[in-house]
């Protein structure tokens, strides 16, 4: 037996797309899209495992308190091999691969255009098969230790990562992915192993497929390689999370770091602990065409602050939610950011009174449709969205159905319970 | 409409339109959009800041539309219509292009269509601009004269793209690889109303044009409908500079800048004496490959990953220029070690003593990267513009049997051109 359950299947006929998903007896999610025509072909292999996650007990024993940006170092120490780096075999192969961190997982990935089966035995087996050494992981934080760097230049990253630690007292999402240079510091490959087989067991992880490629012949390698390693019963996790108070912990972070331009983001924050699935995809979805109503180039303030050279067409808008909280950030670049804030804070004020007109949120359903019909085009967006929202509970394809059900009230009472000034900070980064 | 011919794997088919003027149209029916890339080009020079300004004002108003809400308004409903405009050189030219994706007709909800509609209005954004005494508005050309004026202030803000634009002023202080597309803050001092209006009509009557349409093309009468984007353009194209000779390497010449931050940025300048045409320009691609460019190139393997001395590292080829460059996000106080550590990678390489692996690697990966530009409309049209310009073989077909013939003993020969120029360092003040 290698297939547990029933299969599902998510589809969407107005994006044309359809993912078919079985359970592994491993307990790992294996799930493929077929993309009919395309030449390159796209597989990733993603464990919930990312910078949010600082605490963990197993079986109910004592709490595990991680370093800061261990599931970064992680990412990075998983292509070491005993012979060679993995990345080395997927360029015998003719592949491209990568890696990526994010708040909530780790992902890895490859795409090809021919010998998509040997790249994919060799995506599964690398990820399952770590090789951490003294001299290994110590070689690595002076590497890491120059990505923190080169991120701590960029002031893009610098005005978001503020902005963070301006809106969140206790949680961990406010802390950098990748940690810092004393964080890291002392990861050993003890520790890397714990939390390798603590949350990279197939229970906790998503193989997906986005390829012009026989689905059977996919789910029948994917069965086999999973099936490969006996890695025992999944281990009983329970993730320990931080419990954030209402407000943000300040309601201005200011940096100085030498810029060609200012930069400034303003930011609300929700708290909503135990939601999950479909509410948590309605919630995002209502807020951001709530942000576009407000912010985007079609609404009324935009052009008053770009005609006003406060802003320019750097200035944009968005939400990130996780499973217990979540934020908005407004910004970009501006020629003087105080004025900015005390701008947007006024105008919001205002559009808070007079609400939103429906036709807005009709011509933001046409042009949401026309979004996704070209998001969906990226094997690397499907892959994204099926991994992003799957790790929530939710379904990809539910947004466009989301879509003509949210109501004009709806984004009205999101726009009078999100926007409002005790939830704000604002993070700048000048020169 | 004349002469149409057919490229093979680009897959456009191209109708030159007027002198100057083309019309590039590729079926696509796996995807769920349309894409039309509309370009104009110039030489690169003082001029190009000014030319900067004309697509960020033409995405201002049109006449029906005579504000950026209501251009804004009107995208949105040609279903979330995407319009932008954007600035990229090729070689010794500069490309002003206004971009659009819009969902195909069969994608959208009963008998819903976007196509005729989403070209008219790019087509009023582009030749029928609102207009203000047969002017650009003076706070439009004000605003977007400031906006440009912080958009080239701005590039400071990416060190490695930074560091690596001041290697190449440097190297190349009285060649025109030296500009920016961007252009200069010194040349918008004199823009007026007038003269951006000037430049519009220039450059919608005599800039070479090139209009490229990817979709499903499913109506008969598809070039009849794109036709209109061509209504201003006149009988006389502007003719373009001939092409800059490519020089060798002088003394090699060292330059230490330094900026706040925590990370220094190494770049490397080399002549290579190789461009697009010579029979080792695919030799000096996969030169460069073996270097550096992928996770198994050698600056990856040894200068990163044995050495642990930076996380970023790259070398990359310009077939128009002839320069390589390589970069490096590193410790200042390691400047000296990466530099002869980047150095004894490429005689590595000149001495041949890379393995039949590591060459073969880099043989695929190019082939793959060409091979997956196939599914990308956008980068399908670059290239194929690209290629016209500098002087390539428009088909992606063309450039992968060329990159297949490649031997060993031909990547040594381009290798033993490499030479270095400049060794320029972007480092923290602290490190002083």
């Amino acid at each position: 037996m290698t297939w547990i359950g029933e299969e599902v299947i998510l589809e969407n006929a107005t994006l044309g797309e359809r993912v078919v998903e079985r359970t592994h007896i491993s307990g790992a999610t294996v799930a493929f899209c077929r993309k009919p025509g395309y030449l390159r072909r796209y597989a990733c292999f993603s464990t919930r495992f990312g910078s949010v996650d600082d605490r963990f007990r197993i079986d109910g024993g004592s709490e595990e308190r991680l370093p800061d940006g261990i599931a970064h170092f992680l990412e990075h120490k998983m292509f070491e091999g005993p012979k060679e780096d993995a990345f080395v075999q997927f360029s015998r192969l003719g592949a491209s691969a990568n890696a990526f961190t994010s708040f909530v997982g780790t992902t890895y990935l490859f795409s090809c255009v021919d010998g998509f089966f040997p790249c994919l035995d060799h995506l599964v087996r690398f990820v399952q098969q770590p090789h951490f050494t003294a001299e290994n992981v110590e070689k690595e934080k002076g590497i890491i230790g120059q990505e923190i760097r080169m991120y701590a230049d960029n002031p893009g990253w610098r005005v978001y990562f503020n902005l963070l630690a301006g809106l969140y007292k206790n949680h961990p999402v406010a802390k950098d992915i990748a940690g810092t240079e004393q964080t890291i510091a002392g990861i050993t490959p003890q520790l890397l192993d714990r939390c390798w087989s603590t949350f990279y067991h197939p229970s906790n992880m998503i193989l997906l497929a986005v390829a012009d490629e026989d689905q059977e012949t996919f789910f029948e390698a994917a069965g086999r390689l999973l099936s490969e390693q006996d890695l025992g019963p999944a281990p009983a996790v329970e993730k320990i999370l931080t419990e954030e108070p209402e407000g943000p912990a300040k309601e201005l972070v200011h940096q100085q770091m030498q810029v060609g331009r200012s930069k400034v983001l303003l930011g609300w924050k929700d708290i909503h602990p135990g939601i999950q699935g479909r509410e948590l995809m309605r919630k995002e979805l209502v807020t951001e065409v709530m942000l576009e109503c407000v912010f985007g180039q079609s609404g009324p303030l935009f052009e008053m602050l770009y005609r006003q050279d406060l802003i320019d067409d750097s200035f944009s808008t968005s939400y990130q939610i996780h499973s217990d909280v979540g934020h908005s950030a407004t910004g970009g670049d501006s020629s003087d950011p105080d004025r900015l804030i005390e701008v947007i804070r006024e105008e919001v004020g205002q559009i808070r009174k007079v609400g939103i007109d429906p036709t807005d949120i009709e011509r933001q359903r046409r042009s949401a449709i026309g979004y996704l019909l070209r998001a969906f085009n990226s094997l690397e967006h499907i892959a994204g969205s099926y991994c992003g929202t799957r790790f929530l509970d939710g379904d990809p394809f539910e947004v466009v159905d989301l879509l003509a059900e949210i109501s004009t009230k709806e984004v009205e009472e999101r726009l009078q319970e999100h926007l409002i000034p005790d939830q704000l900070s604002c993070s700048i980064i000048t020169s | 409409m004349t002469r149409a011919n057919s490229s093979q794997w680009s897959g456009f088919e191209t109708s030159e339109i007027a002198p100057g003027a083309s019309l590039h149209i590729r079926k696509e029916a796996r995807r769920k959009t349309s894409r039309l890339r509309i370009s104009w080009v110039h030489d690169m020079g003082p001029q190009a800041a000014r030319n900067c300004l004309v697509p960020a004002c033409l995405l201002r108003g049109s006449r029906s539309f005579p504000s950026l809400r209501e251009i804004s308004r009107r995208s949105e409903e040609l279903w979330g219509l995407g319009i932008g405009g954007s600035v990229d050189r090729a070689g010794q030219r500069q490309i002003v292009t206004i971009n659009a994706e819009f969902p195909e007709d069969s994608r959208l909800p009963g008998t819903e269509q976007v196509l005729a509609e989403a070209v008219e209005f790019i087509c009023e954004v582009i030749l029928q601009p609102h207009l203000v005494d047969g002017q650009f508005a003076e706070e439009t050309v004000s605003s977007e004269m400031s906006q440009h004026r912080r958009s080239i202030e701005g590039r400071f803000d990416d060190k490695r793209s930074w560091a690596m634009q001041r290697c190449i002023e440097e190297t190349c202080q009285n060649e025109p690889w030296r500009f920016h597309e961007y252009g200069s803050i010194e040349s918008l001092e004199h823009v007026t109303p007038e003269s951006v209006t000037a430049d519009w009509q220039q450059t919608i009557e005599s800039a070479p044009m090139y209009v490229h349409f990817s979709g499903e093309a499913r109506s008969d009468s598809l070039a009849e409908v794109l036709l209109p984007l061509f209504g201003g353009h006149g009988q006389e194209a502007a003719t373009l500079a001939d092409r800059y000779p490519r020089k060798g390497a002088g003394e090699v010449r060292k330059l230490e800048e330094h900026f706040q931050g925590q990370q220094a940025n190494l770049v490397i300048s080399f002549r290579t004496s190789t461009g697009h045409g010579d029979p080792l320009h695919e030799s000096m691609m996969i030169a460069s490959g073996v270097i550096g460019g992928f996770p198994h190139s050698r600056l990856f393997t040894q200068v990163r990953e044995k050495q642990s001395l930076c996380y970023s590292v790259n070398s990359l080829f310009d077939g128009s220029s002839g320069l390589m460059l390589v970069n490096a996000g590193i410790d200042g106080d390691t400047a000296i070690q990466t530099q002869e550590s980047i150095l004894e990678q490429i005689d590595v390489v000149k001495r041949g003593e890379f393995s039949d692996d590591e060459f073969q690697m880099t043989l695929d990966a190019w082939d793959s990267r060409l091979s997956m530009t196939q599914d990308s409309p956008s980068s399908l049209a670059e290239f194929d513009l690209v290629s016209r310009l500098v002087g390539r073989d428009p088909t992606i077909e063309g450039l992968r049997e060329r990159v297949a013939r490649v031997t060993r003993e031909s990547v040594i020969e381009a290798a033993k051109r490499i030479d270095t120029d400049l060794i320029y360092l972007l480092s923290p003040e602290e490190a002083q």
